[in-house]
């Protein structure tokens, strides 16, 4: 069961797990850069069967204590993503490129190439994830307190069984659950409350990245607001970081330090909250703030985006969204554009109308492969005057 | 608690009402027991006898079918379950532990082992779907899917007419006298064999194909997914959240199973002339033994809710969820 995902054997990426970083390669790293990056995905492609591509050549540096939204329609390949990181896709989902990085002090262990027993002392420990549907994810016939147990357990021997039942007691109190629910059963909870719980296992072992696929689409808005808030005063207290990933662009430009907007598999465009509402520049990004109203702010009609997100396994030819997009060039019919990065900002895009060259020529394939990686990373301090603080 | 008690009421209650129905039936049939006993000893008995016979039975007509059924239920509570004709003239009850006994030791283990060897089996290749453990499906559901009086009289054919390895009938050699002695044990096992391999092959098929499919659904369950990325042990999530949650449907069908254990075994026990009460319901049919029958029918209803109560017991006991709707 474990590792089931098959990671391509005829990869040429080197197999040896721990990679020293380069320290020059380190210090070149603007001093701008308020994250230190914890975790880095390279060029990841991830396909289902033979063809059907769910995530294309996907680059994203997440920083330490950063919140990255990742945003998408169904079928945008947001969640393949994110099982992708914990390396829990099932077939027939599979790696077929790509490297992701985490970084430890001063070398960074890829995530792709470690063995099982490896694989099973990182999660959880550096890596936890929150599924969207808690009564799905807990199990049915335990208690709460016996699936922290066992999590304890697993990964620390020494620990005492006191020792467990205070960590169950602490971590219930983090996030506001009365401590006597310990002893319940997850059907005997109510749906905030197993959401809660469910992150209370996830942050058990106090990892460093905390994996959200889409946490709280199953909640009222509510209760939705406050497990947020609660995340956010989390993250100040145990400076964990965390992949956000939700098809609710409003919700997350609401705690999110950085957004990317997936769309068929690809970044199309990346920025702080603050950059995208302001000044969308994909076609596809400004349809998805023009679907839903603003609470504050101007009315304006509602206009959506016509059409449906492709099928992945027959991606129309050039830029995926050119079908549905109505401002498409002949360009976009033919070549998938780049993703181009802003100079000296975590903004970048990828689109014809944007990108620093739209000739059709050997440039264009080339920056591609030059100017994507890790360049999303650089997140300079736009969004400071928020007043949240962000860890270490 | 209050759910059990609940429950308890209910089987009482329905107990007394398939009692009295196994009462009523038999005399809502035309002709009278002692006639049949009657045409057994072909006019060589005495109005005197009959007579006698008739008290005996409880019979008397003059009683009326209320008070036979207030005598019946009186009889009942003192364990007096009339006399059987078939093996006249021992008592029901005496008939019925007599074989009852054999019944119980052999095709109730060969259930539990079937249960307990088909679900564990059922859990490995369910664990690992498509694997060569797969290959064992088309094996067993041929094995299942043969009617298995007939595979019984192949094994018989073959294992005691053919090879003489086995003995043909009965439950331990006429011989050895019945007690806790090496020999008497050594005879049971030795008849037991041919009647519990068929027997466990027939049925296990049943278990291990239901356990590998609930397998396979709870494995595609988000709480797996969620184990494996908390990184605990492939045994743990196997047993705690794989199995531990496959088993719950399969727990009720496992007493339901009990409870068929003493009807279950009539062809069984036939065709291997094995003295249990599947054997004893089949004399007692071919003779028109109705107080024998009506002993058993006793016997099964109790049986088979017992198994029910065990079954409601179970599932309380192995979930949780049930706990609360109860």
């Amino acid at each position: 069961m474990t590792n089931r995902e098959p990671v391509a054997a005829n990869s040429a990426l080197p197999r040896g797990a721990t990679i020293e970083v380069d320290p020059l390669r380190r210090n070149q790293r603007p001093a701008s850069d308020r994250f230190e990056p914890l975790v880095e995905i390279q060029h990841l492609t991830v396909e289902y069967g033979v063809g059907a591509v769910a995530v294309s050549g996907f680059d994203l540096t997440i920083g330490r204590g950063e919140i990255v939204g990742i945003v998408g329609e169904s079928g945008s390949g947001k969640s393949t993503l994110a099982y992708a990181v914990m390396r829990l896709l099932r077939e027939p989902a599979h790696i077929r490129e790509g490297r992701i990085l985490y970084y430890q002090g001063d070398s960074a262990t890829e995530l792709l190439a470690v063995e099982r027993d490896q694989l099973r002392a990182l999660r959880w420990s550096e890596l936890a994830i929150v599924f969207q549907s808690a009564m799905n994810a807990l199990n049915p016939v335990m208690t709460l307190h016996a699936q922290i147990d066992d999590v304890l357990r697993a990964h620390d021997r020494t620990l005492t069984r006191t020792s467990r039942r205070e960590r169950g007691e602490e971590l219930f109190k983090l996030v506001g659950i009365p401590l006597d629910r310990l002893r319940a059963y997850p059907h005997e909870l109510s749906g905030g409350m197993r959401q809660r719980a469910l992150i209370a296992i996830a942050l058990a072992l106090k990892p460093n990245l905390l994996i959200m696929d889409e946490p709280t689409t199953a909640l009222d808005v509510v209760t939705q607001r406050q497990i947020l808030d609660e995340l956010l005063r989390l993250r100040a207290e145990l400076g964990f970081s965390m992949m956000f990933v939700t098809h609710d662009l409003a919700l997350i430009m609401d705690i999110a330090d950085r957004i990317v907007v997936m769309y068929a598999g690809r970044a199309v465009e990346a920025g702080g909250p603050e950059d995208l509402l302001r000044d969308p520049r994909h076609p596809y990004t400004i349809g998805l703030l023009n679907s839903f109203p603003t609470v504050s702010g101007p009315k304006r009609r509602l206009t959506g985006i016509p059409g449906f997100p492709p099928n992945i396994a027959e991606l129309p030819q050039g830029c995926a969204f050119h079908p549905r997009c109505d401002r498409a060039l002949d360009v976009c019919r033919q070549q998938v554009p780049t993703f181009t990065v802003e100079e000296g900002s975590n903004r970048g895009v990828r689109c014809w109308l944007h990108g620093a060259s739209t000739t059709l020529g050997a440039e264009a394939s080339v920056a591609e492969e030059q100017c994507e990686p890790a360049k999303l990373a650089r997140n300079q301090g736009s969004d400071m005057d928020r007043g949240r603080s962000s860890g270490p | 608690m209050v759910y059990l008690l609940r429950r308890t009421v209910f089987y009482v209650l329905t107990a007394i009402i398939a009692l009295s129905i196994n009462f009523f039936i038999p005399r809502l049939m035309p002709g009278n027991p002692i006639d049949s006993l009657l045409a057994r000893f072909s006019g060589r008995v005495t109005p005197r006898t009959l007579a006698s016979l008739n008290a005996l039975f409880g019979l008397q007509h003059h009683e009326g079918l209320w008070g036979q059924y207030f005598a019946y239920w009186r009889a009942l509570l003192h364990g007096n379950l009339g006399i059987s004709f078939t093996y006249f003239p021992t008592a029901v009850s005496h008939v019925i532990g007599a074989s009852l006994p054999w019944t119980l030791v052999l095709v109730g283990l060969c259930t539990v082992l079937s249960f307990i060897v088909g679900t564990a089996v059922g859990c490995i290749v369910g664990w690992k779907p498509g694997s060569f453990l797969d290959n064992l499906l088309p094996l067993t559901t041929f094995f299942s899917s043969i009617p298995y009086f007939w595979l019984g009289l192949i094994a018989l054919f073959v294992f005691s007419g053919l090879l003489h390895w086995l003995p043909v009938s009965g439950a331990y050699d006429s011989s050895v006298s019945i007690g806790w002695t090496w020999s008497f044990i050594a005879s049971a096992l030795d008849h037991a064999i041919l009647p519990a391999a068929t027997l466990v092959i027939s049925t296990i098929s049943f278990w291990l194909l239901r356990m590998r499919n609930m397998m396979v659904t709870t494995l595609g369950e988000d709480y797996i997914l969620l184990a494996e990325a908390k990184g605990l042990s492939r045994m743990r999530i196997m047993a705690m959240y794989g199995a531990r949650n496959a088993i719950l449907p399969n727990i009720a069908s496992f007493a339901m199973a009990l409870g068929f254990v003493v009807t279950g075994s009539i062809l069984l026990e036939v065709v291997f002339s094995y003295p249990g009460i599947g054997f004893v319901l089949y004399q007692a049919v071919s003779n028109e033994d109705y107080p024998l029958m009506q002993g058993i029918f006793l016997v099964v209803t109790l049986v088979v809710l017992l198994a029910n109560f065990l079954a409601d017991f179970c599932y309380i006991l192995l979930d949780p969820r049930a706990r609360d709707e109860a």
